[in-house]
């Protein structure tokens, strides 16, 4: 009698623990959101195309961000308001970037040639190593479209 | 003395049998609220988005030439209200628009020189999503760039 009263306990307190287990594996999945993706490719591609858009004031071959991200790769040679375009982008690119950017993310921007891998890059972003890294992120292409060679712009962001 | 010993084993088993109950049934209520809290804020942010994107890309407040969206045009959004948008997106929602060089809320008298709009009275607890959009200067022809916050309350 003794012993089964004893065996009942022990699985009493079996089962006890496999109640807490479960508790514990509920209160984790519950605490776990799950990322709106949809949300967040959206944010991607209308922040490259509002940045892209923006004019920049300066008129002429740099009327816009993206005819001055487009001189600057092609003939970066060219002046706009006394400042190379490649000096000017670099500058503006950022400073719009941070300033219209949710504070809690991350991004990086990379212009490259259409029809060849090998071409220059050009980056605009202080972490674009880190964004890069980041197993979940959210990117955006965009196309400016040229006389000698199309330009791929690529926007990748993620949570800081 | 025996079987004193015997009941009260016996009591403390029916009281661990009975907490045991008591727990799963606790627990299972939980979780099936906890799931239906989720669902609930699942449709709210789904509507949320939805809205956001429909507001995005509006006839009523886009430039017309911009066939891909998200390039609102001010003198659109000077003129149109929230009675307006409510016929179209239903009630309990607000929404902004804010360019990042004129804080001032546009009304009849300082128009162009201003850069918020804001539709239908922010209050209470809303779901809210913010999306970059770019803002048509009527005037000028110059394009500016903004934040477009849509909000929906709970439970809208």
């Amino acid at each position: 009698m003794h012993g089964k009263t004893g065996q009942t306990s022990m699985m009493l307190i079996v089962i006890a623990i496999i109640i807490f287990m479960a508790i514990g594996v509920f209160l984790l999945i519950s605490s776990i959101k799950p990322v709106n993706n949809d949300y967040y490719n959206l944010y991607a591609h209308n922040l490259l195309l509002s940045v892209l858009r923006r004019n920049t004031g300066y008129g002429g071959y740099c009327d816009t961000i993206s005819s001055t991200i487009s001189c600057a790769y092609m003939t970066s040679y060219r002046n706009c308001g006394g400042v190379e375009c490649r000096n000017l982008s670099y500058e503006m690119v950022p400073q719009l970037m941070e300033s219209v950017i949710k504070p809690n993310l991350d991004y990086c921007m990379t212009v490259e040639p259409e029809n060849t891998t090998s071409g220059e890059k050009l980056n605009y972003g202080p972490r674009c190593d880190v964004v890069n890294s980041k197993a979940t992120k959210w990117t955006a292409n965009e196309k400016i479209l040229q006389y000698d060679a199309n330009l791929n712009i690529r926007m990748t962001i993620s949570e800081a | 003395m025996k079987a004193q010993i015997h009941l009260m084993e016996y009591v403390l088993l029916s009281f661990f049998v009975l907490l045991i109950i008591v727990m799963i049934t606790l627990f299972l209520t939980g979780w099936q609220m906890s799931t239906i809290n989720s669902e609930q804020t699942r449709v709210t942010n789904a509507k949320a988005e939805f809205l956001l994107r429909a507001f995005a890309n509006s006839p009523y407040i886009n430039k017309n030439t911009y066939k891909e969206g998200s390039m609102l045009e001010d003198s659109k959004l000077s003129s149109i209200n929230c009675e307006d948008l409510q016929k179209i997106y239903g009630e309990e929602w607000f929404a902004q628009i804010e360019t990042l060089e004129f804080t001032d809320e546009c009304t009849q008298d300082n128009y162009p020189s201003c850069g918020k709009w804001t539709f239908c009275k922010k209050e209470g607890d809303a779901i809210v999503f913010e999306l970059p959009v770019n803002i048509y200067r009527t005037m000028t022809g110059e394009i500016d760039i903004g934040k477009l916050y849509v909000g929906l309350y709970k439970g809208g």
